[in-house]
């Protein structure tokens, strides 16, 4: 999904227009009630501005309906990708997981010791990657990431 | 300046603040209006422009309110899909990749 919010441009369309209808049927409504004094007119008016609100509440409770479902169906939809990322990635073991490649082992070629790829004594330094991950033997472990 | 990008941030939740609040004001209005007419004829009109618009006006602040709690819980949703993308992305590739130094 490429939208920013669960709405289509449609239902904003359709919130507008019922909310603009409301407030026509209100002030419509006014206007006739202030102009008349016969109960049985007024009732009528009132009516009218009854509807009005209840015309434009439904709309309200319409937009977020939609909103509301669209919200659900994405997370579930994301909940069902997710599941499946992690069925995968347990598929695959634990030397295709993610944390290989923080855990991965490295090295310099002036370097006494060997470092996990995320420790700070190795940051912005040139290394490289010990072979599969298995430290030589002339290589200790370096003391501050202890890997 | 700051304040203008504030608002502008949050215009949904402004917007619903402003329109609660113009919304208890007509409904006060109406109820002052009413209570001082002894007549039916002319309380009625007082119904309409303090009791119904105040309603109106509450229910377009709920909904502007509810309305800004869903596009926070989708903008969440949003990273949350871009980190497991980002994530399907690493886990997908080949087993035995070098790794990426900084």
């Amino acid at each position: 999904m490429t939208t920013h919010q669960p709405w289509l441009p449609g239902d904003l369309r359709t919130l507008l227009g019922g909310l603009v209808l409301g407030a026509t049927g209100l002030t419509i409504a006014w206007v006739g009630a202030s102009g008349t004094t016969g109960w049985s007119s007024q009732l009528v008016w009132i009516a009218l501005g009854g509807a009005a609100v209840i015309g434009s509440g439904l709309t309200n409770a319409a937009w977020l309906l939609r909103g509301y479902r669209s919200l659900r169906r994405r997370q579930r939809h994301l909940v069902h990708e997710l599941r499946d990322e992690v069925t995968r990635t347990l598929a695959a073991g634990p030397e295709h997981s993610v944390g290989t490649e923080v855990e991965a082992l490295v090295s310099g070629p002036r370097m006494s010791r060997y470092h996990r790829s995320d420790c700070l004594l190795v940051a912005g330094k040139a290394t490289r990657p010990l072979s599969r991950g298995k430290p030589a033997s002339r290589l200790a472990a370096c003391g501050v990431c202890r890997p | 300046m700051e304040l203008l990008k504030l608002l502008g941030a949050l215009w949904d939740r402004v917007g619903a603040i402003t329109a609660v609040a113009l919304g208890g004001v007509a409904l006060l209005l109406g109820y002052l209006g009413i209570s001082g007419t002894s007549y039916t004829w002319e309380q009625l009109p007082y119904i309409i422009s303090g009791g119904l618009v105040g309603v109106f006006l509450l229910g377009i602040g709920a909904t502007l309110w509810l309305s800004a709690d869903m596009r926070d819980e989708w903008r969440k949703l949003d990273d949350l899909d871009q980190a497991l993308h980002a994530l399907h992305a690493r886990s997908s590739g080949p087993a035995d990749r070098v790794p990426s130094t900084r």
